[in-house]
């Protein structure tokens, strides 16, 4: 900020100052005790999140890689970012003769974004630059909660929201109105073996396998400006998986044996998708629409069968859970931004949005109770950009809330006399999302 | 008729599954160091870093980079050990390895960024469970089977003297499943593939982060100090399971549960303070690093375990249950605190006007901070003797393509443990020896 005229500040002398700054940031670094990561549930980066989870056509933040990496072509300057989020999930479901049921549960996780441009010279002046992008819930890298079918749960929301998501992109300028880019998302799997073997003395050996192996999955994504101020986005991000897989083999222990039981089941699941999106600078404004495509009827169900039949017997006790039957979503988006100048050396930029979601889970007539619920999507956030004595830092807060339209789900005959109490259920609940971030350019 | 016995060992196999620990380790990065540069210098590169490696060695040093420079490389070590004279069955190691090195400026005062991984080649994380009489090598199974990444900024607030902070973080198990249904006894022409089960899962995949701290001072002349930190971490491993079942043996059926909860150490990471000073006179650079490790935290590996059967036979029925393994914290392992030192040594060899061979070499001397093991458990190690050696070819001359060069790094280490026998209580001896080699290459873009 000028110096000329106006009031004295007190100030610290800059490496001081940048001395004091440094231990804030070393908090966020700092081992805490527990929880949250939901990339695909309130998108990624503060403007993003503000915006009804659009960002594939326009902006600069430092989660690029995740939102669409073909934004990092072009950029110039060196940037990171660290953020905190919190997200409270609020489900309930009632039924005629059951009193509403509510249930709580809190997802919060740490940010971390990074654009790197890539400093080469003659035709690759200023045209490809780097991203890393993490999203790290508090001590966790991925949960696997499934649940017994039948038990009431809402297994899309809370425990999606509790993984760690990596996402690194390398964007290219092509031309000036043209930029393309690839990425990589990154999860964890757990696969792993318990052999259990007896002898004739009664002895038993045991041995325990487990492996965390990676699972990777590739994001292409293209920017173009076909008229001034006019900007489209499209983003492939492929299926990203991460499954949990311990098979357990007794074996040589009597003439009673458990069959190898196979405790498997997909521990989180972003489906295949694209963006499109179309966003317009007009006098000061950003307007901002979008679509997102889900292919979630490719999603192949939440556990497997407990064991298989073996060769030798084709025909057994195993039964295959029942297929899921998700329908593939169309999710709607519209988002609006606006420039405001503070003073010479601040900017700021106010930020709303609106958004549909629709349910890819059908009505649970069954013995199951795995619900989910269309959302409803509104957002607001602020991002200031100051220049504070040369010191170019950021600060942005976004707000999402997320209304679960109520839905009713009647059973057939059989699965209601089994759950009576469950045979026409109503679900619905509410999902807010506060997030902060710091950002600073070096 | 239904037999008990099967009943009583098919939980009770399930129990001896549960009832075991899987082995504590550190990080593979700890053994065998990070980039190939520094593993040639024995690891002694804190006060004068020039790769990646900075980020794990001395973050701080982050902010001396002229430039973005970005890193990645192979690693590959095999092992040769011998427990009583019988060869061991330890894994070789092939890694990926990558690092950013991000300098910049903020208000003119130098700050960077900086990020560094060692990803086990498929896996992040591999651990088999071990029991109280295992014999097993503490630090050259799991230790080398863990993903290792850590994000570090660093300020240079007056000139010559830089500060770091940053994080690594592991990775573990915690929760656990169930399973429930009938469970068919292979009697009477019926199969066990007869049976209905149904599982469910609630597990976590945990990680804990521990911080890291650096400092570096610049004397001039070619004299750097420097000082780095690292806080201990350890991961509990915190599995349960329950069987929930009705033995169907045709003619009765008997209602069976058995829960048992296994908690254990998964990964032991000490508190270490690394002490460095470096001198570059010209081509030479010359360092000396000292290390204490804080062994004396190690908690051991061994688990603990509580169970519970429960059955409900029909009257005049009787099952005989096995004993419920309820085990009592392990003791103590005794492990004792350590100075490590490292000397490295390079010299730059300017072969032409834009290229270079760096030849470097090192040596370490790491004694065992594992107690002679005379009583019930049986963890191998002994002091260990490593050289190394290494050269790179610098090529600056590259344009305006990469306005700092490209850089191949490549180093070989030797690691030699001093036989070491021990009496056992028993009568029994256990002796430990071996030797194992390991290859890096790197690859660094220096934009």
């Amino acid at each position: 900020m000028s110096q000329q005229g106006g009031p004295k500040h007190f100030r610290l002398p800059r490496p001081l100052a940048l001395g004091c700054w440094l231990p804030g940031l070393a908090l966020l670094f700092t081992p805490l005790s527990a929880v949250a990561s939901p990339a695909d549930l309130f998108g990624v980066g503060l403007r993003s999140q503000a915006m009804a989870q659009t960002g594939a056509a326009y902006g600069d933040h430092d989660h690029q890689s995740y939102t669409n990496p073909a934004l990092l072509g072009g950029r110039t300057e060196q940037h990171l970012s660290l953020g905190y989020q919190s997200a409270l999930f609020v489900t309930k479901y009632h039924s005629d003769s059951l009193p509403e049921v509510h249930d709580q549960a809190l997802a919060s996780a740490t940010t971390l974004g990074v654009t790197l441009p890539l400093p080469m010279g003659d035709i690759l002046t200023d045209r490809l630059a780097i991203g890393f992008s993490a999203y790290s819930p508090r001590e966790l890298v991925t949960r696997a909660q499934l649940w017994y079918p039948d038990r009431p749960q809402f297994p899309l929301l809370a425990s999606r929201a509790q993984s760690l998501s990596l996402a690194t992109g390398l964007g290219a300028k092509i031309l000036p109105g043209l930029s393309l880019g690839v990425g990589v998302r990154w999860l964890a799997s757990l696969i792993g073996a318990v052999n259990v073997t007896g002898s004739e003395s009664g002895e038993t050996t045991t041995v325990v396998r487990d492996q965390l192996v990676t699972s990777v999955a590739p994001v292409a994504g293209l920017r173009a400006e076909p008229f001034d101020d006019v900007f489209v986005g499209l983003v492939w991000r492929d299926e990203h998986t991460s499954h949990i897989d311990i098979a357990i083999q007794v074996a040589d222990l009597g003439a009673l044996e458990l069959p190898e039981l196979n405790i498997a089941g997909m521990a989180q699941y972003d489906p295949e998708q694209v963006d499109a999106e179309l966003a317009w600078l007009v006098g000061g404004w950003e307007l901002v629409t979008a679509t997102r495509y889900r292919r979630w009827s490719a999603f192949p169900g939440f556990l497997e069968q407990t064991f298989s039949c073996p060769a030798s017997e084709p025909i057994c006790g195993a039964k295959a859970p029942p297929p899921p039957n998700f329908s593939d979503t169309w999710a709607v988006k519209a988002g609006a931004a606006r420039a405001l100048q503070l003073s010479s050396s601040a900017s700021a930029e106010l930020r709303v949005g609106l958004g549909y979601e629709p349910s890819p889970v059908p009505e649970q007539v069954g013995t199951e109770n795995r619900w989910d619920n269309a959302r409803l999507m509104a957002s607001a956030g602020y991002g200031v950009e100051v220049d504070w004595s040369g010191v170019p830092f950021s600060f942005e807060v976004a707000l999402q809330q997320q209304w679960l339209r109520e839905r009713m789900h009647v059973k057939g005959a059989a699965a209601a006399e089994a759950r009576p109490e469950l045979a026409r259920v109503t679900t619905g609940g509410s999902v807010q999302l506060v997030a902060a971030a710091l950002g600073v350019e070096f | 008729m239904l037999r008990p016995r099967p009943v009583q060992i098919g939980v009770g196999g399930l129990a001896m599954c549960l009832s075991v620990a899987t082995r504590a380790s550190a990080t593979p990065v700890d053994s065998l160091g990070v980039g190939a540069r520094s593993k040639a210098m024995a690891g002694a590169t804190a006060a004068d870093p020039r790769d990646y490696s900075v980020n794990y060695y001395n973050p701080s040093g982050l902010v001396k980079f002229d430039g973005l420079e970005l890193g990645v490389g192979y690693t590959h070590a095999g092992f040769s050990l011998e427990a009583n004279g019988e060869p061991s069955d330890i894994r070789a190691v092939d890694a990926w390895m990558f690092g950013v090195v991000a300098p910049g400026k903020i208000a003119s005062i130098p700050f960077a960024f900086g990020m560094a991984g060692q990803l086990p080649q498929g896996y992040l994380s591999r651990a088999q469970t071990i029991r109280e009489s295992d014999a097993y090598w503490v630090f050259y199974e799991s230790r080398m089977q863990l993903l290792y990444t850590s994000f570090n900024l660093a300020v240079m607030p007056l000139s010559g003297w830089s500060l770091a902070v940053g994080t690594a973080s592991l990775a573990t198990t915690r929760g656990g499943f169930q399973v429930r249904g009938t469970t068919v006894a292979a009697e009477f022409g019926r199969s066990e593939y007869e049976s209905e089960l149904t599982h469910q899962v609630d597990a976590n995949l945990v990680s804990t982060r521990y911080p890291q701290y650096s400092s570096s001072f610049d004397f001039g002349s070619g004299f750097k100090v420097a000082a780095s930190y690292r806080e201990q971490a350890k991961l509990d491993t915190d599995v349960s399971a329950s069987l929930d079942t009705v033995i169907d043996g045709t003619v009765l059926e008997i209602p069976v549960r058995y829960d048992v909860v296994v908690r254990s150490v998964k990964t032991f990471i000490p508190r270490q303070l690394n002490l460095a000073g470096a001198w570059t006179p010209s081509r030479w650079t010359f360092e000396v690093d000292l290390t204490w490790y804080d062994w004396s935290g190690y908690r051991s590996p061994i688990g603990t375990t509580s169970s519970h059967f429960e059955a409900d036979p029909p009257e005049g029925v009787t099952i005989e249950l096995p004993e419920a393994p309820n085990t009592p914290p392990p003791p103590n392992p005794g492990f004792r605190d350590r100075i490590v030192p490292r000397f490295g040594v390079e010299y730059r060899l300017s072969l032409a006007s834009h290229w270079g061979l760096p030849l470097r070499a090192g040596y370490v001397y790491e004694a065992t901070p594992v107690p002679a093991q005379t009583g019930t458990t049986a963890f191998l190690d002994a002091t260990r003797h490593v050289v190394s050696g290494g050269v790179g070819v610098v090529d600056s001359g590259l344009g305006p393509w990469l306005g700092r060069g490209l850089c191949l790094d490549l180093a070989v280490q030797w690691g030699i443990l001093e036989k070491r026998t021990q009496t056992r209580m028993s009568g029994d001896t256990l002796s430990a020896d071996g030797s194992f080699w390991a290859t890096s290459a790197d690859v660094s873009l220096e934009f």
